[in-house]
């Protein structure tokens, strides 16, 4: 039951980080990051570290309102045109999440390893691709979540809760950030 | 006392961010809490502690480098160009110090990452000349290196893992630093805080000696020979584009890039040797960096933005001594403790170094001409960072002793 918990949480991580990088609007991008922040949890959940996991669930539940309000760009902006790149961007990364998660990195659980790894992979490919500051922030806020929660396998268990909740209000923090005026950093795409 | 070596900017940032309408109120605040934090990084002590699960550890040489990047930020705020307003700089500067905290106490390196990835994502959300994209690429794609490589540190099955854990660490950090290959411009009329010199010349060389110190540690034997490999490869490679670069650079802005990214060659260099003399010419190269080629740089700022006439005067003889690292500035010492090493590791790698140290002689002349006619002002800045530059210089062995090196 545990491992199929986890396995769920693995899998809307990687959903979560798939709709970030293929939103381009407020909504699509508040949903990814609650779906990176649900699937995060969830596999803290089913390995047994629920203070982590309400802290991570608390962090993006809070950075996605935070950015929905911050974001100027209305709806969803989700598979808006010349998407597919983007698409099969997100299968080829999630199969190489798998991979390493299983093969390579051998820290904590294979699906607390992988749904870090999707996150990591796909947050940092919408981040170092994007020309839109919102997307960007986004982006790094998904990441810092999945941080928190590597943090907590590469450390000690007792520190699981607070590397969490480093994780948790750097994500908040960076959707914080304001907007740049438009010339200097947000046209959309 | 580590863990409030961090706690005193951030509460510092915000405490004079929230004042920031009271403009002296707000100074006075930021002054107070930097001086917190320069006195609890001083006097903190190398032993493990742990607050909430977390564990901090402020170790001899990163706490040295720390305390240096206390005193620059005091020093940046301090020679800022007259009529500036000082409190976001003072703001931005304890926002940097909390950041470059963390690096150095945080034992956790998946935590260090997080730490750059947020300073790279609030760094470039400032506003600036240049897109959030070209600001945030280099340093977050360091960022996320460098949690691939605490990811593969942690635990690998195998020697290839372990091998892109020692590579990853290096790119990690020299893209988190902005060095070739990850160069950007540098504009003068950015401001500092928002502008790539805070990373260059700011936030790097803290990071650069705890990748020497910590984030290193972990690193299995096989990955080690990558590591200091590449280590030595980029080094050389910024050395060489530093002095080409300059070389074919009009007294400007560009000229004070490469002339970092010179430097930054050097401590690569040195960092990459392994050897004893070899992070001690690094350790006093980064304190220069701080200390002497930063502030040089943000009071060079203004006479850069005006782009006259290039003038040499007095006091830019001895700027120019000091940035080529002659006798008896602290650049000096440092060069031939590298030398030394260096001769001793490989010959050809000594050779190099000295022509591309030599190199710098007459570039050093030409970037002392672009303070063009110095003010008051910027005479007094310079004449207070010649007299710590040569402190160090004279003594050196008072700073290696302190980062381990002597």
């Amino acid at each position: 039951m545990t491992g199929a918990l986890a396995l769920t949480g693995a899998v809307l991580a990687w959903l979560g980080a798939s709709i970030l990088v293929l939103a381009d609007a407020r909504r699509g991008l508040a949903l990814g990051l609650l779906l990176v922040a649900a699937g995060l949890a969830l596999e803290r959940t089913a390995e047994g570290s629920w203070p982590g996991a309400l802290i991570l669930a608390a962090g993006g539940l809070t950075s996605a309102l935070v950015g929905l309000r911050r974001t100027p760009r209305p709806g969803w902006g989700l598979l808006g045109q010349g998407s597919t790149p983007r698409l099969i961007l997100c299968l080829v990364f999630g199969a190489g999440a798998f991979w390493l998660g299983t093969a390579l990195i051998t820290i904590g659980t294979w699906p607390g390893r992988t749904a870090v790894v999707a996150v990591v992979a796909l947050g940092a490919a919408r981040l170092l691709t994007t020309e839109d500051q919102r997307a960007g922030l986004t982006a790094a806020a998904a990441v810092a979540l999945a941080c928190g929660l590597a943090a907590g396998l590469v450390n000690s268990p007792e520190a699981e809760t607070a590397a969490a909740l480093a994780g948790a209000l750097a994500a908040v923090a960076l959707c914080a950030m304001p907007s740049l005026p438009v010339a200097a950093g947000s046209p959309s795409g | 006392m580590a863990e409030l070596a961090l706690g005193f900017p951030v509460a510092g940032a915000l405490v004079g961010s929230l004042l920031r309408r009271r403009h002296r109120l707000s100074l006075l605040a930021c002054l107070a809490f930097g001086l917190g934090g320069l006195l609890a990084a001083a006097t903190a002590r190398p032993e493990r502690a742990s607050l909430g699960g977390l564990d901090f550890q402020l170790a001899a040489p990163a706490q040295t480098i720390l305390v240096a990047s206390f005193l620059a930020a005091g020093l940046a705020v301090l020679v800022a160009p007259a009529g500036a307003d000082r409190v976001p700089l003072a703001v931005s500067a304890l926002g940097g110090l909390a950041a470059i905290a963390a690096v150095a106490v945080l034992r956790n390196s998946v935590l260090v990452a997080l730490a750059v990835l947020l300073t790279a994502g609030v760094h470039a959300a400032l506003p600036a000349l240049r897109s959030f994209r070209e600001r945030v690429r280099a340093p977050a794609f360091g960022a996320l290196l460098l949690v691939l490589a605490a990811l593969l540190t942690a635990g690998t099955a195998s020697v290839a893992g372990a091998r892109i854990a020692g590579l990853a660490l290096v790119l990690g950090v020299t893209a988190a630093i902005g060095l070739a290959p990850y160069l950007g411009a540098l504009d003068p009329r950015e401001p500092a805080p928002a502008s790539p010199v805070a990373w260059l010349g700011f936030l790097g060389p803290t990071l650069a000696v705890v990748m020497a110190t910590r984030l290193s540690g972990g690193l299995s034997a096989e990955a080690g020979d990558a590591y200091a490999a590449v280590l030595i490869g980029l080094g050389i490679f910024n050395l060489g584009l530093g002095a080409v670069g300059g070389w074919r650079s009009k007294p400007g802005a560009d000229l004070w890039r490469y002339s970092f990214l010179g430097d930054w060659g050097l401590v690569l260099v040195g960092l990459g040797l392994l050897s004893r003399d070899g992070f001690g010419a690094a350790c006093l190269l980064l304190v220069s960096i701080l200390l002497l080629r930063l502030p040089l740089y943000l009071l060079a700022r203004p006479a850069l933005v005006k782009t006259g006439r290039p003038e040499l005067h007095a006091t830019g003889l001895l700027v120019a001594a000091a940035l080529a690292g002659s006798a008896p500035f602290a650049g000096f010492a440092a060069r031939l403790l590298l030398l030394r090493s260096a001769t001793a590791a490989a010959w050809p790698l000594a050779l190099f170094l000295a022509l591309g140290m030599l190199s710098w002689l007459p570039l050093s002349i030409r970037l002392a001409q672009t303070f063009g006619r110095p003010s008051r002002r910027v005479t007094f800045g310079v004449a207070l960072l010649l007299v710590i530059n040569l402190a160090v210089g004279l003594y050196p062995a008072f700073l290696l002793k302190l980062v381990g090196a002597s």
